[in-house]
């Protein structure tokens, strides 16, 4: 079986984002010719001229006022891989789907625009993409066709975009020069850059990593719920036995595992990513969905923290919100605003509140203690969600 | 092609997340490849027995095939099967000459309607496919829908890593889709895998066979010569004709299946 990567697109507004996929999509051969006839005529007849990016702006709002509004999902493949792509909106108002997207995504591309250079989403999306836990990018320096392909302007916006890099922190990156619209080194290689080698189809396959695990993990996993002495839940890292001892935190219960099962089916070992249910004897109480369950490991359990979160609405220390990592949930409150920043301008600010649509290191103090270990050690249990009574305030990870 | 065994673990735990946070969640069916798939699931997630009801929508316009499949598989499968119909409706005489958008909101969506408000449903497990149409490629997991059953496609809450919430305050209840993940091909390997019942009309008689399964009258069979769940994900494999090609409500032109959607249908 093939390698699968998830792969989102980003950067700023008419980039061409969409362009570049629905670009590859039909160089490839991968969109199929009856489904590109449906939407040319859906497109013609309502409004106008096809263009590549209505392959993935299936919304007719999307069409019609020429910009993406929401994420989506689709599918290519190559001789090594299947990549599963991520396009999403690049207008501010969309952050959130951005944001959605790049969540599920192990690498990116960054679209930037050749003529217009580095801007507000191209920053931002960067560094959302960072925040989120992707550690690769490769940057397709777009529209070279408008500078009459020449390699001075390409390495212009190289320079301006890897200083940009450099700043907010990202290590791994590659550059390819492309025209979306003209279909140049994105499936086929550019007749127009003799000085650039590779597609950028070719790039990804050689450039981007599947992230593997480690080796070496804290055996951890999560509880769904649990009836009787059956617990429902879900390794997240390392892995379990039977008869292995568990320990349950917050609760401090313990017990030993007398059976396992792994999408019903009964089994001696489950790893990271089984969905389990496990007959634990000895135990002197009732575990609770979103217990942690471990072995052979102290998880981290933590009444305050220091969470590196992005608001998608206003956050007000000192009011009641509720954190949620994976399947736990406890009541919290911010209890210090550490340090804020704009990530259209990666400029610091400071003020009494954190607004939308910023970057923030806050200390949460919770009502109860919680499971919570390092994002970059494990990240299902590093990374949470706050909410209101209005709906979610913000993402966030734990970093301290 | 995916790994199935991951596929199947990703779609457990959220049918699991649905069961531990909502109060009256139930499955939908329409006998489907899909939908039978997602029952398989469930029945995995708890132990053989599904702990909520199945609730398959009749518009009264199925194939027979479907009926008799429905009842076959209810009586082996032993779970709750309720049978949800908009009588009204089919009283007053609606159906496909009606106009089909006008027939699919009444008999479909207005029906699913009538038995949430009626069963207080807060979570209704849904087996949409992103690579079905580009409206569900834009799906969440979890999903809501407020009262009137809309889906704010334009304002939809972030979905951040595999955290599966529903903070919205106007929600009434909540879509959850466990396979969203899957493509047409998978869903045929997962049959083939675990030998799972599939309705005969998949299967190629006369050199067609139906390969997304809707109301008789608008639903055509594509042509095909596969007869056996092999020979379909071997055509698969090679075809350019789009899944839901024979559906009439899923066409492309004049944006029908946004417009279904964003009122409510599945």
């Amino acid at each position: 079986m093939k390698e699968k990567m998830n792969v989102v697109v980003i950067g700023h507004i008419d980039h061409g984002k969409s362009t570049l996929l629905g670009r590859l999509l039909y160089d490839s051969g991968t969109i199929k010719k009856r489904v590109l006839e449906e939407i040319r005529k859906t497109v013609e007849e309502s409004f106008g001229k096809f263009e590549y990016a209505h392959i993935l702006d299936t919304l007719q709002e999307e069409r019609e006022g020429h910009m993406t509004i929401d994420i989506m999902h689709t599918w290519f493949s190559t001789d090594k891989r299947e990549y599963t792509f991520i396009d999403c909106p690049g207008h501010h108002e969309f952050v959130r789907n951005m944001l959605t997207g790049a969540s599920k995504a192990e690498g990116a591309i960054l679209v930037v625009s050749v003529v217009e250079g580095v801007e507000d989403q191209t920053r931002e999306h960067a560094l959302l993409a960072k925040f989120v836990g992707i550690g690769q990018f490769l940057i397709a320096v777009n529209k070279m066709d408008a500078v009459k392909w020449k390699r001075e302007e390409y390495e212009r916006i190289k320079k301006e975009v890897t200083e940009m890099l450099e700043e907010i922190g990202v290590k791994k990156f590659v550059f390819v020069p492309i025209s979306a619209i003209q279909g140049d080194n994105i499936f086929k290689k550019s007749r127009h850059m003799d000085w650039q080698g590779k597609t950028l189809v070719e790039v990804m396959d050689e450039f981007f990593e599947v992230p593997k695990k480690k080796g070496n993990e804290p055996n951890l996993g999560v509880v769904q719920y649990s009836f009787d002495d059956k617990i429902v839940g879900r390794v997240e890292s390392g892995s379990f036995k039977r008869g292995d001892e568990l320990l349950f935190e917050p609760s401090g219960l313990r017990g030993v595992v007398e059976e396992m099962s792994v999408c019903g089916e009964p089994c001696e070992e489950a790893s990271s990513g089984d969905v389990v249910e496990l007959r634990v004897s000895g135990m002197k109480g009732k575990v609770s969905r979103g217990e942690v369950f471990a072995h052979a490991y102290l998880p981290k359990k933590k009444e305050e923290i220091i969470g590196e979160i992005f608001t998608f609405t206003e956050l007000f220390p000192g009011k009641g919100y509720v954190l949620h990592r994976g399947t736990a949930q406890v009541k919290c409150r911010i209890s210090e605003i550490l340090e804020k920043m704009d990530p259209r301008k990666l400029s610091k600010t400071k003020g009494g509140v954190v607004e939308k649509s910023m970057l923030a290191r806050v200390r949460i103090s919770m009502e109860e203690p919680i499971v919570i270990e390092d994002f970059t050690k494990v990240p299902s249990l590093g990374r949470f969600v706050i909410t209101g009574p209005e709906g979610i305030v913000c993402a966030g990870k734990y970093v301290g | 092609m995916n790994d199935l065994k991951e596929l199947e673990k990703k779609s457990i735990y959220i049918i699991r997340e649905a069961y531990a946070q909502f109060k009256n969640v139930v499955v939908l069916w329409s006998t489907g490849k899909d939908s039978t798939t997602a029952l398989a699931l469930c029945r995995k997630a708890f132990d053989g027995k599904i702990p909520f009801p199945v609730v398959h929508i009749d518009t009264s316009y199925k194939f027979p095939e479907m009926y008799e499949f429905r009842d076959r598989i209810a009586k082996e499968w032993g779970f709750d099967l309720h049978v949800v119909r908009n009588e009204e409706a089919l009283r007053k005489g609606m159906g496909p000459h009606k106009g089909k958008l006008v027939c699919c909101n009444a008999l479909k969506t207005e029906a699913l309607k009538q038995y949430i408000l009626r069963n207080k449903v807060d979570a209704v497990i849904v087996a949409i496919r992103r690579d079905e149409h580009g409206i569900r490629a834009k799906e969440r997991v979890f999903s809501p829908r407020d009262e009137n059953f809309r889906w704010a496609y334009k304002e939809q809450e972030p979905e951040m890593w595999d955290i599966y919430l529903s903070q919205s305050k106007d929600k009434t209840h909540v879509r959850v889709h466990p396979m969203l993940e899957w493509t047409e091909i998978d869903v045929w390997r997962y049959v083939r895998k675990e030998n799972l019942p599939v309705n005969p009309l998949y299967f190629a008689r006369n050199g067609k066979r139906y390969r997304s399964l809707g109301c008789q009258p608008c639903t055509v069979p594509i042509e095909s010569n596969a007869k056996t769940v092999d020979e379909i994900i071997e055509e698969l494999k090679k075809t350019d004709i789009p899944e839901r090609s024979g559906r009439a409500q899923d066409k492309e032109r004049a944006y029908m299946m946004q417009k279904l959607r964003s009122l409510g249908y599945m």
